[in-house]
C-alpha cells in the first residue's frame, strides 16, 4: 500500500470545510482538496487522485451515499478508504453506511484536534484486511 | 508541548471561530426570520421548512465542531422538530407557530476568550472503546509515575506523564484529556477548573486524586477540587481501575427511551423536546389503539400516560400493556390534572408505577423520567448480570454462545468461543483470603471487558471461570488476543495487606469453522482449556473438535 498524503473532502457548508482543512492541513500535514457538491467531486477525482474521501451525507444535490455509488464508477476504490461524516449515529445507519461500501463514519460535531488521526486510523484499518 | 506548529494552528483556529461567529450573526436571525415567516407562507411552506431543516442541520453539525455544544444541540432538536413538521399531511398553523418561537431561543454565542481556545475546540467524545481514552497523569515521584502509566497502559488506557503543573496545564489546552489523574500529597493546590481553564465544560473530564491522608479534611479538599474519585495511598491498582471503569461505563450508557401517549399534541410535542434536550430518545403515540407495533418496534423503558384519553382512559391502557409479560419492565408513569386522590389512587390499583401532575416543570419531568429509568436499568442488570463483576451471568453467556454460534452459520461467518480459568485460584483465596480472590475476579474481568471488542460478550462461566464469545475471529485471531491479555494479566501485581503477587490464567480456544453442534462448542472450548491447564498452565490452547 502507498502512503496516506491525499484527502478529498466533500462537504457543502464553508464552516465545516474550513475547519476540517486546518485540521487536516495543519494537524495532519496532509494535502487537502475541498469540494463543495457531489457534482465537483466526480469532477474532480481522476486529476486529484485521493489516497482517502472524507463524503459529508447530507448534501444538497448528490447527496453522499449517490456520490459513493458514482464515484465507484469513476475509480477504482479498492485502495482508497471512504468515510461518510454524519451527525446522524444511529448504529442502524452506521450499518447501512457500511452496506455501502463505506469504511467508516465519522460523528459530527468533531473534535477538529483528532479528526487527523481518526482519519488515520481509518486509513490503516482499511489497509490492514 | 505547545511548539511552533501548536501556535500557528491555535492562531488559525482562533480565525476561523471568528468568522464563524461572524456567521452565525446573519445566519440566527435569517433563520428566526424564515421560521417566523413560516404560519403565511401558504402553498410554498413545504419548500421553506425544507430550507429550514437543511440550515439548521448544517449549523447543528459546525456548531459543537467550533465548540459551541449547546447551540449545536439546540438546533439539532429543531431541526427534528422540523423534520417531524415535514411528515405531516396537514400543516397547522399551531405547530408552524410552536417551531418560531422555539427558534427564538437561539442566540450567536459570545466569543471565546483566545487562550480558551484550543481547549473549546476539543469538545472531547466520549470514548467508543478504551484504547481511546487519554488519561493525563500528573505525578512527581517517578516510581510512582512508572507503575501507574505500566499498570493503567495494561488495561488499555492511553496515558500520558506528568511532573509538573504547568506542562499538564499546556497539554490540557491542546488536547483534553478523558480523565486526569493527580498525586494530591505533591500538588495539593491544583485545580481542576483551572487546569482545564474551561470553567463550564469542565465538569466532563473527571478528576481522579491520590493522596496518603484519607481523613475528612484532605476528602474535602480533593472535592472542592473538583475530584470524582479518591483513592488513598498505597494505591489499590485495581480499585483506581474500578473507578475510571464505572466512570467511563457510565458515561456510554445508550440515551433513554422515552414513549409518551397523549392525545393533546401540544403538549406532548413540548414534552419530547424537554426530553430529548436532556439527550433521551422520544417517541410520541397519539392513538392508543395503535399502542401495540409501537411498543415492539422502539422498545422503550418508561411510557408518560395520559389519564383522561375519551376513547381509552390510560389506566385501562396501562392494563393492557400489563397484560403482556415481555412488556413487565417498562415503567409507567401517569400524567394527568387530576389532582383527586382518589382517582389517582384507582388509576395507580389498576396498573401503572407512578403520577405526575399537570402542568408539569420541565425539571420535573426530567427528574422523574432519569429516576424512573435508572432505576429500571439498575434492576434489569442485577437480573441478568453477575453481581461481581457485572459480567453476564452463567444462564446468558451459554445462551449467547448459542445465538452467536447459529449467527455465524447463517451468515458464513467464523465466531470464537474461549473458555478461561484463573490457575491455582484456590491457592489465592487460602492465602489472602476471600476479599482478594475477589478482587483478582473484578481486575480480570476489567481487564477483559477493556481489552476485547464491544461486540465480544464476557460471561462469568463459574467461580474463577469465564467463558467469551468473539464474532466475527478465527481461534487464531482470539487466541492471539487472548494470549496478549494473558501475558498482561501475570505481570498484575495484586496486593493483600504488606504482600504483593501475581496470578496467572490458562484459556482454551475454539471457533465455529469445523461442523460441530452449537451446544458442543462450549464442551470443546473446555476440553482446549483442559489441555492448557494439563501442559502446565498459564497458556492458551486452540482444538477445533
Amino acid at each position: 500500500m502507498g502512503e496516506l498524503k491525499r484527502i478529498m473532502h466533500v462537504e457543502d457548508d464553508p464552516s465545516i470545510q474550513a475547519v476540517a482543512r486546518v485540521a487536516l492541513e495543519v494537524v495532519g500535514g496532509f494535502e487537502v482538496l475541498t469540494c463543495t457538491s457531489g457534482q465537483e467531486a466526480l469532477d474532480k477525482v481522476q486529476a486529484f487522485a485521493p489516497d482517502f474521501i472524507l463524503l459529508d451525507v447530507m448534501m444538497p444535490g448528490i447527496d453522499g451515499a449517490e456520490t459513493l455509488e458514482r464515484l465507484r464508477k469513476l475509480v477504482d476504490l479498492t485502495d482508497i478508504p471512504v468515510a461518510f461524516m454524519t451527525a446522524k449515529v444511529q448504529p442502524e445507519e452506521v450499518a447501512y453506511y457500511h452496506s455501502l461500501g463505506a469504511s467508516d463514519v465519522i460523528i459530527k460535531p468533531f473534535s477538529p484536534m483528532q479528526l487527523a488521526s481518526q482519519v488515520r486510523n481509518i486509513w490503516s484499518k482499511h489497509h490492514d484486511r | 508541548m505547545i511548539d511552533e506548529r501548536g501556535a500557528e494552528l491555535q492562531q488559525q483556529l482562533q480565525l476561523l471561530v471568528e468568522q464563524f461567529i461572524a456567521h452565525l450573526r446573519n445566519e440566527i436571525p435569517a433563520l428566526q426570520h424564515l421560521a417566523a415567516s413560516l404560519p403565511g407562507a401558504g402553498a410554498s411552506t413545504r419548500e421553506a421548512l425544507a430550507d429550514l431543516r437543511q440550515r439548521l442541520h448544517r449549523l447543528a453539525g459546525s456548531a459543537g465542531t467550533y465548540g459551541f455544544e449547546q447551540l449545536g444541540q439546540d438546533c439539532r432538536s429543531l431541526e427534528q422538530q422540523t423534520d417531524q413538521l415535514l411528515t405531516l399531511d396537514s400543516l397547522e398553523q399551531g405547530y408552524l407557530q410552536q417551531l418560531a418561537q422555539a427558534m427564538h431561543a437561539l442566540s450567536v454565542p459570545q466569543p471565546t476568550a483566545p487562550q480558551s481556545l484550543t481547549s473549546l475546540l476539543t469538545p472531547e467524545p466520549v470514548p467508543e472503546q478504551q484504547e481511546d481514552t487519554l488519561l493525563y497523569i500528573l505525578e512527581s515521584e517517578q516510581e510512582m509515575a512508572d507503575s501507574l502509566q505500566n499498570t493503567l497502559t495494561n488495561f488499555g488506557y492511553r496515558v500520558q506523564l506528568f511532573a509538573d503543573e504547568e506542562r499538564l496545564h499546556q497539554a490540557c489546552l491542546l488536547q483534553r484529556p478523558h480523565a486526569l489523574i493527580v498525586d494530591f500529597d505533591h500538588h495539593p493546590q491544583l485545580n481542576k477548573a483551572a487546569m482545564l481553564s474551561n470553567g463550564q465544560a469542565s465538569t466532563s473530564v473527571p478528576l481522579f486524586v491520590l493522596a496518603s491522608q484519607d481523613d475528612f479534611t484532605t476528602q474535602l479538599k480533593a472535592a472542592s477540587a473538583g475530584a470524582s474519585g479518591f483513592l488513598s495511598k498505597p494505591v489499590n491498582f485495581s480499585a483506581l481501575e474500578n473507578s475510571l471503569e464505572r466512570y467511563f461505563r457510565r458515561q456510554t450508557d445508550e440515551p433513554y427511551r422515552v414513549l409518551i401517549i397523549d392525545d393533546d399534541r401540544e403538549l406532548s410535542t413540548r414534552y419530547a423536546l424537554i426530553l430529548r434536550a436532556a439527550g433521551m430518545m422520544v417517541e410520541v403515540q397519539e392513538n392508543p389503539a395503535e399502542i401495540y407495533p409501537t411498543l415492539m418496534r422502539f422498545h422503550p423503558e418508561i411510557i408518560l400516560l395520559d389519564v383522561n384519553m375519551p376513547e381509552c382512559p390510560g389506566p385501562y391502557l396501562a392494563q393492557i400493556i400489563r397484560f403482556h409479560d415481555e412488556l413487565l419492565q417498562i415503567a409507567i408513569v401517569y400524567v394527568s390534572g387530576v389532582v383527586d386522590a382518589h382517582r389517582q389512587m384507582d388509576a395507580l390499583l389498576r396498573a401503572g408505577d407512578d403520577f405526575i401532575t399537570k402542568p408539569v416543570g420541565d425539571q420535573t419531568l426530567i427528574t422523574t423520567v432519569f429516576a424512573r429509568v435508572r432505576r429500571a436499568r439498575t434492576l434489569a442488570n442485577s437480573l441478568s448480570r453477575d453481581s461481581l463483576t457485572g459480567l453476564i451471568t452463567h444462564a446468558n453467556i451459554k445462551e449467547q454462545v448459542v445465538l452467536e454460534t447459529e449467527r455465524a452459520r447463517r451468515f458464513n461467518k467464523v465466531t470464537s468461543v474461549v473458555m478461561l480459568d484463573i490457575d491455582h485460584f484456590k491457592r489465592v483465596n487460602d492465602t489472602y483470603g476471600h476479599l482478594t480472590g475477589d478482587n483478582v475476579i473484578c481486575t480480570l474481568a476489567n481487564m477483559l471487558r477493556q481489552r476485547l471488542r464491544k461486540i465480544d460478550s464476557i460471561g462469568r462461566y463459574g467461580g474463577e471461570e469465564f467463558a467469551l464469545v468473539m464474532p466475527q475471529s478465527t481461534s487464531e485471531d482470539a487466541a492471539r488476543v487472548i494470549d496478549q491479555i494473558r501475558e498482561d494479566f501475570a505481570k498484575l501485581q495484586f496486593q493483600a495487606g504488606e504482600e504483593t503477587f501475581t496470578v496467572t490464567f490458562s484459556a482454551g480456544v475454539t471457533d465455529t469453522s469445523s461442523p460441530i453442534e452449537s451446544k458442543q462448542v462450549l464442551e470443546v472450548a473446555d476440553r482446549a482449556l483442559y489441555a492448557a491447564k494439563t501442559a502446565g498452565r498459564n497458556q492458551v490452547k486452540v482444538q477445533l473438535q
